[in-house]
This record gives structure tokens, sequence and C-alpha cells, in this order.
């Protein structure tokens, strides 16, 4: 993963603007607005714990002066609070502490300064290869001096130069209240952030739903699985895993290309177990203990014994259960013998229409067929072979042995797959690739037997089993089909071969989420997982909120849920919030509504029912931490325990 | 726990018995079994039922009895071939070795297994001795496999009564029956007498007045391994708002295919000369080595218990002082509640409800917990895009017993999958559906796609169940980037307007080939999965010491591919495919002078180009110990063409190369 250095200008001069903020900025603890970003940033950072993710935070307008020209006056109230530095818990606590609002002259240490001064904190190490951003986080409502000087205009050119992304949240930018220096300000901001390549501007407050709803997205590399020729035609001899060097083969007609990821299931952060007593917290492992029984019986009066005799790991033999008669033990000579000697290739086996391959037999995550780097011939043939498929409807199906066979760990593995055609759209281009996907063998499958739902058009040996037709019921399931169609916005119709995604595209982690928000229903419902979301930012949450406290003391709160975890929004998924991006958007709830009289008319028919009463109490306890936040302005929490929003909230 | 248990089927136990009549008629020679038998086409279907079995079913036990023959154990003519017994190495033997000394000649089924007298009064003892066998062994589903071609099993009342009383038996033992009437030769199956002993039963409900012709005795044994494999059951609410949750399906989720994998390694101690599965158990320790232990209390599930023992998960932050965010079961499940509110408004259904009388029966839908699957709406198929698969999709159909294991369930709900699936298939409809399939999972987007519409499981020559295929849909999260290189190279993107980005020759004479060698349909069952069929044939010939002829060692031989590429590769040794790809090749050739431009634009592309070694050149490095002179890029990239291991530093990677080459050297010498 690329090496990373985030530098964050921060402007204790900032204030809100306007009567809301203000109120609730003098109920609550001394804050500086807009900081939002900078505590999700660095707490991320804290979880994730790279030895090469840095940091470096400057506050301007501070009554403290540190910085390496601060011989000059110009510099003065600048205060390089850290400079490239790994920050852990300990750390934030302290800035925390140190990005108070400032009692110093407004005069001192403007922004921009502080951005010259940033920027020059990265020079030192600049040819380092590194992902370098400065996030400005300011309201713009101090005087600055230093727009258009000549010191700022060759900063500009080092920025861009040296690809540095500059970020910058501004504070109410825009409001009506804003002072006249405030507006001069931030239309100065934007013309800078203008001339910086990769120069972006968020609003404070969007800052929280962004981070909320459309958290940025990670890049994880791209390891590839496979590298060598997709061949057709090709000698089958070459199958075959040999001894000697391998160099390319020949096969009739023939590319050469690369296997890496396309999906894979992103997941929780992972949690360890910790043994927590008396403050002390410990990681937990767990020891496993190999034994075997041996029947003592004969050897006991008392009837059956059965004995467990530990044994030694060095002892153990590596086996197979052939059968629950057969153990084998896979001594070296028959563990190498047992694996078929295939050799690593991709072998073409023919054609298929799509529609004649079902996805019911599609048994693994997919991954991207590209073409490979190297002779312009490779790239025009992969491209035209491609189109062909898409022309003609076609999935190529392939003979793929990803690796050779590895004798020492005894891994084999021959695929069949389906490789779908589509074209990867990169900006306003695109590439052509191929989605490859496994089908299964003859063991894989598991079929079963099912009732029928409709008639079956012919039987070997069963009778239908299927309702009578009820025309009624027929009419109003199908109107109630069509009402909740989720495409009923027209938009444009798409190219059914592109595909065109975010992250397709990404080379680096998001900074910032890149927020442009199509109306089409493709892109609707491609979006950050809701789970994943609701999970990272409740643990932010409570680290952020654990700043000011004792951790443990903090934790151990036994209202810890009501008393820091509770929100006015609801913790559960609902139509309007479960595929929620950054606009707040009521489409399936308004599609609901439309569905409702065919969905009234249909649950004549169906009735819910308690199966059984009283079963599954206990597994329930747990689940039933529900909250939710009603247009009553009602909170519930726990099914059995109504709490009242007053005494959540209060 | 309780309720995920119910469907976890990790271990099918299965027992099954077949029951073949022997008479004159199954040993007669059939031209459409191409001159085999009845009993032989059986015998060796069953051969390869258990091919597969010991594979994908290995806990199932099989026993083979003939009746009618004639036998020494005992006078009513029950020959047994082999015990109700789990699958063994010696089992499979025997029966293979029959097949294959009838093909060879070695020992004819009809001179093995001679028609004994019949006496109708043999069929209750046989039955019953069956059920005897039965009843001894400790499968959880029984079947009774029962071959005849003898439509006359009874002749007097007294053994019709008897029979009836027997099969009454067998129901009441929950020992299914799948009666299997060949066809005879001369007239038609009369089902009749049949009929009348089953007819206290529902053996024979679905049976149509048509028996089983020789030809498909394959694939009826074949059939039998088709277990349901329950991975889920859950309810699949419909509606939302006002209506809250009450119109839904409570359905069950079941596997279709799924990846069969060499998983059966076990850890192995040879005790007394015999070998022992070693077993395995855990205790938990803290850093300081000190065990703790938990308390036992059944009320309790595992996490209360460690909890109750001080044990938390947690997140450790990257800190001096090891900060440790800890977080107990409730304020995880906070941090993990994927319930879904149905009504989150609070809203009710104003509307008179004529039939609202059993209230006090009807749950309060508002909220689901996990599992559940929520309708969000539905798409036209042509909008389905199978590009990010991410796990195969298992089969969705309404649950028979209504949610009989959740806490609420639907009523009606295979009706309602019926009108649903009905008109998804009408419509060309697939339905866009959030949630949890399971208690703990992560909540997903899915399709809930129909089967038999194409694309999903339309196949001509087969027709699937009927009801959905549910597939998992990607989050963003879940989509991978493209390397770097890709995206970064301008000179090989086409503009997103420019359709016919090819040139249209080339194309052309891709789709030819294309063409040639067209799929009708893919048919998984024709295509054994080489490399665990051949690790079982290998173990099988080591279990019960047969030899290894070299040539069974052929991949040649092992890997059902391998003739389809063998196949493509001699068509294209001669006529219109070689013309064909000899066209594309000059075609692509004219390209070459396009590199040097491209290299010219792009320097540093060039160098890495230029950079990469022969193989000569690595060879006369690795002769003369000059390896060191090569750059470590180019280095590597020869290691990553030859699958060698790299090397942080380049005295390793040196090192990796020379050892590879001097192993290969000696293999060679």
């Amino acid at each position: 993963m690329s090496k990373e250095i985030t530098c964050f200008v921060i402007d204790l001069a900032s204030r809100p603007w306007g009567d809301t903020q203000k109120s609730e900025q003098d109920a609550g603890s001394e804050e500086i607005p807009g900081l939002d970003y900078f505590y999700d940033s660095m707490i991320k950072k804290i979880m994730k714990a790279r030895k090469t993710d840095y940091v470096s935070i400057i506050a301007c307008h501070s009554s403290i002066t540190n910085n390496s020209f601060s011989d000059n006056k110009e510099f003065e109230g600048i205060n390089v609070i850290c400079n490239k530095v790994v920050p852990t818990y300990g750390t934030l606590k302290q800035y925390k502490d140190m990005l108070k609002p400032t009692e110093a002259q407004p005069e001192q240490g403007d922004c921009v300064k502080a951005m010259l001064v940033a920027i020059a904190m990265m020079q030192p190490d600049i040819k380092l290869k590194f992902i370098r951003n400065i996030v400005l986080i300011t309201d713009g409502g101090e005087e600055i001096t230093s727009f258009d000087t000549p010191l700022l205009e060759a900063s500009i050119q080092s920025v861009n130069n040296n690809n540095i992304n500059v970020f910058m949240i501004g504070i109410d930018f825009g409001h009506s209240e804003s002072s006249d220096r405030k507006k001069h300000n931030e239309e100065k901001w934007m013309q800078l952030l203008e001339s910086y390549e990769n120069g972006k501007f968020i609003d404070s407050s969007k800052i929280s739903n962004i981070l909320k709803y459309v958290p940025p997205l990670k890049r994880v590399k791209p390891i590839r699985s496979y590298q060598g020729q997709m061949k057709f035609g090709g000698d089958p001899k070459s199958l075959e895993y040999s001894d000697s060097l391998k160099g390319e083969e020949f096969a009739p007609v023939s590319f050469n290309v690369d296997v890496f990821p396309a999906a894979r299931p992103e997941k929780l952060t992972n949690a360890h177990q910790y043994h927590v007593k008396d403050d002390v917290i410990q990681k937990t492992k767990s020891e496993v203990h190999h034994y075997i029984t041996v029947d003592k019986s004969k050897e006991s009066e008392e009837g059956v014994e059965i004995e467990k005799v530990p044994i030694d790991k060095q002892e153990i033999v590596s086996g197979f259960k052939f059968s629950n008669y057969d153990l084998l033990a896979m001594l070296e000579d028959l563990k190498k013998d047992s694996i078929l000697p295939v050799s690593s290739s991709m072998d073409i086996l023919g054609f298929i229409h799509k529609d004649d391959l079902p996805i019911a037999f599609f048994t693994s995550e997919s991954n991207y067929i590209l073409p490979s780097d190297g002779p312009t011939k490779n790239f025009v043939g992969f491209s035209a072979f491609c189109q062909s498929l898409i022309e003609t409807d076609s999935i190529v199906l392939l003979r793929y042995v990803a690796k050779d066979v590895d004798f020492s760990k005894g891994t084999a593995e021959v695929q069949i797959c389906g490789g779908i055609p589509c074209k990867l759209k990169i900006n306003q281009q695109y590439v052509f690739g191929l989605s490859m996907v496994r089908l299964p063998f003859r063991e894989d499958e598991k079929m079963g037997r099912f009732p029928f739902l409709l008639p079956k058009k012919e039987f070997e040996t069963d009778e239908p089993k299927y309702y009578d037709e009820d025309e009624i019921n027929e009419e109003l399931m199908e109107k109630f089909v069509l009402s909740k169609d989720l495409d009923s916005v027209k938009s444009e119709s798409r190219d059914p071969y592109l595909i065109d995604n975010k992250k397709l595209t990404l080379t680096a982690n998001e900074g910032i989420s890149n927020v442009v928000e199509s109306q089409d229903t493709d892109s609707k419902l491609l979006i950050n997982s809701p789970a994943l979301r609701k999970y990272d930012s409740n643990l932010t949450k409570i680290i952020k909120k654990s700043l000011s406290k004792d951790m443990n003391e903090f934790l151990s709160d036994p209202e810890f849920i009501s008393n820091h975890m509770v929100e006015q929004s609801s913790n559960l998924f609902n139509l309007s919030n479960v595929l929620r991006r950054l606009e707040a958007d009521d489409w399936l709830v308004e599609l609901n509504e439309r569905a409702y009289l065919p969905t009234k008319r249909l649950t004549k028919i169906v009735k819910p029912y308690k199966h059984r009463k009283g079963r599954s109490e206990k597994k329930e306890k747990f689940n039933g931490i529900y909250v939710r936040s009603t247009g009553k302005g009602q909170i519930e929490m726990d099914e059995e325990d109504p709490l009242d929003i007053n005494d959540l909230l209060s | 726990m309780e309720e995920e248990e119910d469907f976890k089927q990790y271990d099918i136990r299965d027992g099954i018995i077949f029951l073949i009549e022997i008479n004159e008629s199954i040993f007669q020679s059939l031209k459409e079994l191409n001159g085999k038998n009845q009993l032989f086409e059986i015998i060796s279907s069953i051969d390869d039922l258990l091919q597969d079995m010991i594979i994908i079913l290995p806990n199932t036990g099989v026993g083979i009895y003939l009746y009618n023959c004639e036998s020494e154990d005992n006078s009513y003519n029950l020959k047994k071939i082999s015990g109700l017994h789990d699958l063994s190495s010696t089992k499979m033997k025997y029966i293979h070795d029959l097949v294959t000394d009838d093909i060879e000649n070695r020992a004819k089924l009809p001179d093995l297994f001679k028609v004994g007298n019949n006496n109708e009064n043999n069929l209750p003892k046989v039955l019953t001795k069956i059920i005897d066998q039965f009843d001894k062994s400790h499968y959880k589903t029984r079947k009774l496999v029962w071959f005849t071609n003898n439509d006359q099993p009874f002749e007097s009342k007294n053994v019709r009564d008897s029979l009836h009383r027997i099969i009454e038996d067998y129901e009441d033992r929950g020992i299914q029956i799948n009666p299997i009437f060949l066809n005879k030769q001369s007239n038609d199956f009369d089902i009749s007498k049949y009929r009348d002993i089953f007819s206290s039963t529902g053996y024979l409900n679905n049976y149509k007045n048509s028996t089983i012709v020789s030809e498909k005795i394959k694939n009826a044994i074949i059939r039998l391994k088709e277990i349901k494999r329950i991975q889920f059951a859950c309810n699949l609410i419909l509606s939302d708002g006002k209506l809250s949750g009450n119109l839904g399906i409570s359905i069950k989720g079941y596997t279709l295919y799924n990846q069969e994998k060499l998983t059966k390694t076990r850890n192995l101690y040879y005790h007394d000369n015999k070998l022992k599965l070693v077993e395995t158990e855990s205790t938990i320790k803290n850093e300081a080595g000190e065990e703790i232990t938990l308390a036992t209390d059944d009320k309790k599930s595992a996490v209360e218990l460690k909890y109750d023992a001080g044990i938390k998960s947690g997140i450790e932050l990257n800190d001096e002082e090891k900060t440790i965010l800890h977080l107990g079961p409730q304020q995880w499940e906070f941090l993990k509640n994927y319930a879904f509110d149905n009504n989150p408004d609070n809203l009710e259904d104003s509307e008179d409800d004529e039939d609202n009388d059993d209230e006090t029966d009807s749950p309060n839908t508002d909220i689901s917990p996990p599992p559940y699957l929520k309708l969000l709406g539905f798409r036209h198929i042509d909008k389905f895009t199978p590009f990010y698969n991410l796990s195969p999709p298992a089969f969705i159909t309404g649950d028979y017993f209504n949610g009989k294991n959740s806490t609420y369930g639907y009523t009606e709900s295979l009706k309602t999958m019926s009108l649903l699936y009905k008109s998804c298939i009408k419509l060309k409809r697939y339905a866009v559906v959030f949630g949890c399939t399971k208690r703990n999972s992560l909540p997903s987007l899915y399709a809930l796609y129909p089967t038999n519409l194409p694309r999903s499981t339309k196949s001509q020559n087969f027709e699937f169940p009927h009801g959905f295929l549910l597939v998992k849909l990607p989050w963003l999260e879940d989509i991978r980037s493209l390397p770097e290189s890709v995206i970064n190279d301008d000179m090989r993107k086409f503009p997103v307007d420019n359709k016919n980005a090819n040139p249209r020759e080339l194309v052309d004479l891709y789709k030819k080939l294309v063409d040639s060698h067209r799929w009708e349909h893919f048919n998984p069952n024709a295509f054994p999965n080489p490399v665990i069929n051949y690790h079982y044939k290998i173990l099988k010939h080591n279990l019960l010491q047969i030899p290894f002829e070299e040539d069974d060692k052929l991949l040649k031989n092992n890997d059902s591919t391998y003739p389809v590429v063998e196949k493509i590769f001699e068509t294209f040794k001669k006529g219109e495919l070689q013309e064909i790809s000899e066209y594309i090749t000059q075609y692509l050739n004219k390209f070459d002078n396009l590199d040097t431009v491209r290299e010219y634009n792009n320097p540093a592309k060039r160098q890495k180009v230029d950079d990469s070694l022969t193989l000569e050149q690595v060879l006369t490095g690795w002769k003369s110990g000059e390896l060191n002179s090569f750059t470590v890029s180019q280095l590597k990239s020869f290691a990553r063409s030859q699958k060698i291991t790299m090397g942080n530093k380049k005295d390793v990677l040196i090192e990796n190369i020379n050892a590879f080459l001097n192993a290969k050297e000696k293999n060679l010498s």
C-alpha cells in the first residue's frame, strides 16, 4: 500500500456563522467547528495503525508560534503541532486539547501562510514516493494578507508539480450572515483552489453526511492471479505439467492476459478477544490440545469407559478420510502421487450464448481478464475478440489452471470458467475485458427436489403439484410487481456490457469521497454497504467521545448505549435509509406507497402468524436493542422496555 | 443457536437399501442397453452413484439385496450383496468388481445370482427382514429403492393383507419407499396390485401409470444423490409503511451448486499399529498464560458466558499505552443491529379491516430482526448484469411449513410464492431485496431472479426447479479496482461513444471462430472435477492395493476437459479454421510497427519492454555466475515468468533463481 502523508491546516479562529450553530456551540464544549473530518480521518488512521501513514498538524491564528520560519515575524501565530508523525490514541487526545479556539490576535498567522508552511514542510523528502494531502479547515473570517503574493504563486507550482491533493473544508461558506471580509476571502480561496490541479472544496455542513453515508473508499492493491496465454486450438500436451523450462507455446489463436480479482466481499473490521480484569486488559489466545480416545472398557469394571489420551503434536500424521471406514496416512509419496500434475494455462473450450449459461452456475467470486501489457497486436487482438463476443452475445468457456501443480503443498486446481465480455469504463474511455467466473463440475451439483410452483411441461415420474389458477390473485400480483418497478423513473438506456463505477478506477484510497450521484437505478443500487458504514461511523463516534475521558471508565458506563450512542435518527434499517446516499431520497418509500392498493388486497390471502409462542426468547434478547425515532417524535428502545425520547435525549 | 442448527445439514446421513427382484426377464439382454441386461444396468448405475457419493455424501449408508434369488443364508431367497453400512472402499470395490467381472467375462451376473423358486410367501418375509436392517441402523432418513419388473407380487388375499400391513409399517417408521417398476418386453407393467398394497400410504401418489424404461434406469439411480441442502430459512417481507410487514412469504434457501473441495484431510496418530483420528479441544488463556475458565449455564449463550468471565471483543488502537476499545455483547449488538423497520413512521392502516378477528395470534410485524429479506422493488431481467459475482446463488422457494421454525411465519407461503413466481415469469421481472439470510451475516442486496428464464436456469433439455435464485449483488466496497497500469495507459483505450472501436475485418474473423465452436448448453454432469476424482482414484487404488498402470496417470485419461481441448486442436490443423487463424495472425502482425511509435511516446515503457531478458541471456548469466549483472526488475520479471519465489533482496532473488536452475539441470541430467 502506498505511503501517505496528510497535513491538516486548522484555523483556530474559525467560528460558526448563524444563530443555530452559535447556540449549539455555546452549550457544548469549547471546540472549533468543522473538525469532523479531522477526527474521522485521525481515528481511522489510529485504528488501522499503518506505519507509513503520517500526519502533520498546523494550527493558524494560534497564540503559540512554533515553525521553522519563526524568525520571520510574518509567520507568527503559526503553530506546528506535529510534523510527519504516525498518530496514536494518546497523541490525538493531546491534539484535541491543543485545538481550542484561539485567544491570539486574529491578524497573526493567517491560513495562507500556514499553507505555505505546510508545503515547505513537505519539501525535504518530496522526491520519495508518497501520496500527499493538505487538508485546510477554515471559516475564512479573518484578515488574510498573503493572497496574490509571489510566494503563494510559487507554492502553487510546487503543489501541482508534486501532485499534492488539497482539500478545503469551508465552514459556513456562502452563509447569509457572512461578513464582507469573509465573502471576499471565500472568493479568493475558490480562485486559489481552482489553480490547483487536485484541489477540492467541501462545505463543512455536508462533511458529516459525506462521512456517514458515503465514507471514502479504500483501494485494495490488485494482485495478479494468473499471467500467461489464453489459447485457442493449442496442443493439449501443454496442459500436462512438465519439469522443463517454459517458453511461450504456439497456438493458432492466443492472447497474453492477466487475471485480477474483480469482486471480493468486504468484511467488518476484525475484533479480537481480550480478557478484562481489574483494569488490566490482556489479549486472549486459544490453545489447542490434541488427543485420541482409547476405549478402556475391556480393562474397566464399570462398563464403557473412554479415555482421552493427550498426544504430542509432532507425532501427528497428516491423513485423509476416504470414507467412514477408510483412514489413510498421507505420507510424502502418496501425497505427491495423488495430485493431478497440471500446468498453469488458460484454454478456450468453446462459446455459449449468454442466455444459455445460467447464473445458477456461477460458483465463485468474479475476476477480471485483461490483456497483458506488451505488443500492440496483443491488445488489438484481445479487444477485437471481446467485441466479437459482445456482437454475438457470447460467453467464452475456459479451462483455467491458475498455478502449476505444487507437489510440496499438495495443491492443484483445474477450473471451468465462463468469461463474460465487458467494457470497463475509465473516465470517458473504456477498455475491453472479460469478467471470469467459475462454473460447476459434476460434484458441485447439489440439486434437490422441490415443489413445482407452475404446471410442469413434462414429467418423468411425478405428477404436477401446483396451485389452482386464481386469476384475480394473479392479476393483483402482477399489479403489485409492476407498481414496484425500480426503473419507473426513465433513465438513459445503458450499454449492457459497460461496467461503470467509481471503485473500478480508484488509484489510491479516497481522502474524501468523490460524490457524483447520478439518478439512474444502477447507480442508486451500487452504493457503500449500509452495514459497514453504520458500524464504522459508530466505532469512530465512540472513540471520538472517549477522547476527553478515560477509555475504560467511559466504556463501563452501565447506560452506555442510551448515554452515548442514541441519536435522533433510527438505528434500524428502513426504506428511507437503507439505500441512502448523500442526499436523502425517498424513492423507495414512494414506490411502496404506489403499490398500496394491490399490496393491501394481497394481504387478504396471507396472514402473518406466531408459530410457536415463547420459543427463541433468549435469542431475541440481544436482538432487541432497537432505537427507533418516529415521525411523532418518539423513540423506542428495546421491545420490552420502550423509553421516552425525553429520557434519552435530555 | 438452536434454530440455526436446524438448518445445518453438514452431516447428511441417508440410509438407502436397494432391493431388486430377480427373475429370468431381468437377465435378458436388451438392445437398448447395448446387449446388457437390466440387472447389469442397475448394478453398474449403483457403482457410478457410489463413486459420486463417496465425494459428496460420504456418510451415506448403502445396502443392496436381491430377492427371489438363491441364497444359502435363508429360506426365503433373500441374497445380500452388501449390508446397510456407511460407504467404504471395500464395498465400492466389491460392487465395481461385479461390474468389471461381468464386462470382462470373468463372472457373469446371471451365473452369480441364480433365480430362486418363486414363492409368493417370501415377499412379506423379505420386506420384514429389510425393515430389521433399517431398524438396526443409525441413519436419519431411510429410503428403500425397490426394483421389480414383476407386476404380480401376490396372488392370495393373505399375502396381500400382510404386504399391505408391512407397507404401513414402513410408513409408520418414516422409511420412504421409492418403487421403480421396470418395463417388460412384451406388455405393459400393470401397476394395480402395487396400488392396492400401497393404498393406505402416499408412496404412489405421485406415480404416473408408466414404468421406467431400461434406458432411464441410470438416470433414476443417479438422481438419488439429489438431496435438499437447506442453507437458511427466513421471511421475505413484501410490504412496508401502513401495511407494516403484513404481506410476506416464509421462504427456504437451498444449495444448488457449490464448489466441492478436498477438505477431508485429518490429523491421524498411530496407536497400537492402527491409525486413529486425532481430536482437539481448546482452552482460552490470557497473555500471562493463565487459563480462563467459563462457567456452564445452559441458559446463556457462549458470548454471554465469555463476557461473564471477563472476555470482551475489542479493537486495539495504535497507542503507546495500549488502548483497547472493548465492548460488551449489548454494545456490539447495537453496532451490528441489522433489524429492518417495516413501519418507521408508526403508521396504522386506517381503513377498516373486515377480517381482523384473530388479533391475538397476529404478531407485531413492524420490526424484522435478522434473518429476513425485504423487498425493495422489481426490475426487468434485461437490466440484470452478472459481472460481479460474489457467491453461488442459493435457490429460494416457499416454505411448505410456513416458517414453522421462526418466531413468526406467513400463511399460504407456497401459494404466494407461486403467484409471485408466475407474475415474475410472465412480466420478465426479477426482485431486488435487501437483508441477511443468517442471524449473524452482514446484510446484502440480492437479486431474486426467477428460474427457467433466460440467464437464470433455462436450458433446452432440463427444467430447473421452480423458484428464485438469490444472487448477491455487490456493494461498492466489494468491487476491486483495475491495476494502475490499465487506468493510466491512455494510448490503449477507446472513447465511450465509439461503438465500433475495433477493425471490422478482424472482429468478423473472430466471430467465425466463435461460431465454429458454439455450445448449445453447458452440462456440469459431463465434467467430473479432474483433481478431486484423480485424488480419490489414487487413494482407492492405494487402499485396495490395486496396481496402477502408467496410462492411468496420464492427464489425458483423468481430465474431462482434455478431450475438448484435443478436439479443438485437431480441428485447427486443417480446413477453414486454419485459414482464419492465419489471416488473424497476418492482420495482427501489421501492428508491430505501431509499437515503435508507442515506445517513442512512452519512454518509461520502452525501457521496461527493452529490459526483459530472454531465456538464453539468463542461462548464459547463470552458467557464468553473472546473474548479478542484471537489474532487479529484469530478474524479477524472469522469476515471475518461471514462478520462482521472489525475495526482498537482490541476493535472495539470485539465490532462488540459481536454486531453481540447478534443480532443473539436475532433473534433466
